[in-house]
């Protein structure tokens, strides 16, 4: 069959339904979209074909240093010291045995297989890069974010109750600026812990206390920040129990289940041998990622321990209030907001599916407005941010500011473009400082929006909404 | 029709991929050198004179403010001990520079001319690092005129003085002198002070890669099919430090030629393989020190721009080890080869 008669066959309506039946797309689907499975696979092509023209083209540093972990790891049977996690070297390392026959993998990290080494260690990647067969190592180097991303449209559309809003929901997913942005430019797998987050969500509005324990385990075993709802979760879970004793066994029976990913994770491990990546320790301080004799050193700092990540992002990265001058007295914005987070969990009862992700929602806008982040994690947020549009109109305004801004936002992490921006007369860093300004303004506001909305009595919402304008 | 969508799936990647791949092929990318050193040469050439024994030949030239066991010039196991005593500002020492107390040696060197073996090379350290303590270097012509060479503040470890004797005097030379004293501070009273020396030599061109080292081990340096190799033994502690230096020939746009690559392998974890660059005699930046778990070639590639170093030319590059763990009564060995400054073409 032609070319062109093969795409304009699956263009033709009768050719979607078809699909969708033989797959059995339905069952996947939630009964009140069942009917729109043709709408569904539509959108899903558009979105297939998007992300498609996308994976191979670009690659940024931080796909080619995730990848060469799995590389590592497929070749030396070792694992490569980084800040991400070991389960996405065991992710990787797979993902390229299965690929090994096409492709140029040897080629690509042959400074790792020939013991070359580049201070600093961003100059290998336009080496690696420069190899022929690139375009086909990008793209199925990206293949899961993309299983994981089809994977997570069809779990939002179980989120949804209602068929319409349902079926707005994948459109929004299929077409999301930050999903493609950070999936398939930067090549971050913060997809794979959100499809986690969202299958949490998932198991929660199913009443599954523990499957959605387990989901938020695995969550934490690719991204750390998971781990920080873990215990709101168990808190709701737990006070559904009476009696101190066996809310203590519920307790103590959902933190196992959690943790069960991320242990069995830190335990494999420990049992593969260390990759040992020499590192230059005439260089500056946050380069010094490797070994230096038989010290591991992380940004610099020796020895980090596996939750280091946890006190470097969430804490260091947060803003912070100096009380009295010349005292060491400093209140950390994050765990101001998290400390609230905990409350509002333990005063409040009844917690619907729809007040938890509402919260969780607030929890993060709260903390990307006054917390530096790496863009990536702006992903974190998307569905449930689709879900608030869905949910709710009003905020589609909202939304839409906040992705132009996001996208200034970036701009910390592209330095060559500083200068650019001055060359034509915009001081470059303090343009994008005041952009990023207004996205924690727009993101407290749509928080404090969404608080009025699940917290404030509804005569108080009805003199609120009286007051304003849509 | 369930084929139609399938295909879609997978043909259109592949289709997409191989267009990519036709139509922008990536360039591929390669280093051009633009300054090279394969051989590390660290021997002599041409060396027409040298005194590695100092037991004879050596005569006083001058002396000032010492008595007759304060000063002198022993030979000892191979090794020159020429020694002068400070008792602080010298009242008999009325020329210039006055006050001043020290000694001087001469030795006869035959009739050597400097166009053809133009480099004077001492091998020396001293006992004391004060800043008081001059090393003093003449040479005389073949009309009787000594000319001075250079001065220098003293230092403890091993090192090889070099002296282009061209920018001095292009004609014979007969005599060559050392002198010892407190020429930077006639004050200076810290006592007997001695300089010990075990290399004097006359040649036209001295080795390319001379070591440095503190006295308190051993150390050696050789090449050998283009291979540098640095050595160390003794009581190896932490921070011990060997360099290799190389002075000459390094005049090139550091800025075009800015990646410095060479490969090098370590005898064991406890050493850490040490690269510092001199823009300046006043001016070291480190830029690489890397320990490595086996004994295998590993390839560095160092942007230089990343140190913020660029200019015209190098002053010094030296190649050295460091140890990095307390070894006792132990040996560390680092070997070098194909160090190149290079442009990239990315």
């Amino acid at each position: 069959m032609s070319l062109k008669k093969t795409f304009t066959a699956i263009l033709k309506k009768d050719a979607i339904s078809s699909f969708s039946k033989k797959i059995e797309l339905g069952r996947m689907l939630p009964e009140t979209v069942r009917s729109y499975k043709t709408t569904i696979v539509k959108w899903m092509i558009i979105g297939f074909l998007i992300r498609v023209a996308i994976m191979p083209l670009f690659s940024e540093p931080d796909m080619i240093d995730i990848a060469s972990m799995g590389f590592v790891l497929k070749e030396t049977h070792q694992l490569l010291p980084s800040g991400y996690p070991a389960l996405i070297s065991y992710l990787f390392a797979t993902l390229y045995v299965i690929f090994d026959p096409v492709l140029p993998l040897n080629m690509i990290f042959s400074d790792i297989t020939s013991n070359t080494s580049y201070t600093p260690s961003r100059l290998c990647y336009p080496f690696r890069l420069s190899e022929p067969g690139i375009f086909a190592f990008i793209f199925v180097s990206k293949l899961p974010y993309l299983i994981f991303d089809f994977a997570l449209a069809l779990l939002l559309l179980h989120l949804i109750d209602n068929e319409k809003k349902g079926l707005l929901v994948l459109k929004l997913w299929m077409i999301n600026p930050v999903s493609l942005y950070v999936s398939y430019y930067v090549g971050q797998f913060d997809v794979i812990p959100v499809f986690f987050l969202a299958l949490m969500l998932y198991f929660f509005k199913k009443k599954k206390a523990e499957w959605a324990m387990l989901s938020l385990g695995l969550t934490s075993a690719f991204k750390i920040f998971g781990l920080l709802l873990a215990l709101p979760l168990s808190l709701i879970f737990v006070k559904e129990n009476r009696g101190s004793i066996a809310r203590m066994k519920r307790a103590v029976k959902l933190v196992g289940v959690t943790l069960l990913p991320l242990v069995l994770v830190i335990l494999t491990s420990f049992l593969i041998p260390a990759y040992y990546i020499s590192a230059n320790a005439a260089g500056f301080s946050f380069d010094l990622n490797g070994f230096f004799g038989k010290t591991r050193y992380d940004r610099g700092r020796p020895s980090p321990s596996y939750f280091s990540g946890l006190f470097f992002y969430f804490i260091d990265y947060s803003s912070r209030l100096a009380t009295f001058p010349s005292f060491i007295d400093v209140i950390y914005l994050f765990p101001l907001i998290y400390g609230l987070f905990l409350l509002g969990v333990i005063h409040w009862r009844n917690w619907s599916f729809e007040r938890f992700w509402k919260v969780i929602l607030v929890f993060f806008l709260v903390y990307f407005s006054t917390s530096l982040f790496h863009t990536q994690w702006f992903l974190w947020v998307q569905p449930l941010l689709v879900l608030l549009i869905v949910e709710n109109r009003k905020f589609l305004s909202l939304y839409l500011a906040s992705i132009p801004l996001y996208f200034v936002y970036t701009l910390y992490w592209y330095p060559g473009l500083e200068p650019l921006m001055n060359s034509i007369g915009l001081p470059g860093i303090q343009t994008v400082n005041l952009f990023r300004s207004f996205l924690s303004a727009l993101l407290i506001f749509t928080a404090l929006l969404i608080v009025i909305q699940i917290f404030i009595p509804e005569r108080i919402q009805k003199i609120v909404k009286k007051n304003t304008c849509d | 029709m369930l084929t139609s969508v399938i295909l879609l799936i997978v043909l259109a990647p592949v289709l997409y991929l191989g267009l990519l791949n036709t139509f922008l092929p990536p360039s591929e990318s390669r280093f051009y050198s633009g300054f090279q050193d394969t051989t590390f040469q660290t021997r002599f050439e041409g060396l027409v004179w040298t005194d590695k024994n100092f037991t004879d030949g050596w005569t006083v030239l001058w002396e000032s403010g010492q008595t007759n066991e304060s000063a002198g010039f022993l030979a000892e196991d191979g090794v020159g001990d020429l020694y002068a005593t400070f008792n602080g500002y010298n009242p008999f020492q009325a020329e210039a520079p006055s006050g001043v107390s020290g000694i001087e040696f001469q030795k006869s060197v035959g009739s050597i001319n400097t166009t053809i073996y133009p480099y004077l090379v001492v091998r020396l350290r001293a006992s004391s690092s004060d800043s008081a303590l001059a090393l003093s270097f003449k040479v005389k012509d073949y009309e009787g005129v000594w000319r001075p060479v250079a001065r220098h503040h003293a230092f403890t470890s091993w090192e090889n003085l070099e002296f282009d004797l061209r920018k001095i005097y292009n004609r014979t030379i007969t005599h060559v002198s050392i002198r010892l004293s407190n020429e930077f501070d006639p004050y200076y009273d810290e006592g007997i002070q001695h300089v010990y020396i075990e290399q004097v030599a006359i040649c036209r061109e001295p080795p390319r890669w001379t070591l440095s080292y503190e006295p308190s081990i051993n150390a050696s340096i050789s090449s050998q099919d283009g291979i540098l190799k640095i050595c160390g033994r003794g009581n190896l502690s932490t921070n011990t430090l060997i360099t290799s230096k190389r002075l000459s020939e390094l005049t090139f746009n550091l800025t075009k030629y800015k990646y410095l690559k060479v490969s090098i392998s370590t005898s064991s974890i406890d050493v850490a393989a040490r690269i510092v660059i001199w823009t300046h005699s006043t001016q070291p930046y480190t830029v690489l020190l890397k320990t490595y778990n086996d004994k295998e070639w590993h390839t560095e590639i160092v942007d230089l721009s990343y140190f913020e170093i660029s200019g015209n030319e190098l002053y010094i590059i030296e190649l050295g080890w460091i140890q990095v763990y307390d070894s006792i009564n132990s040996n560390s060995t680092i070997y070098y080869k194909e160090l190149s400054f290079n442009e990239a073409e990315v």
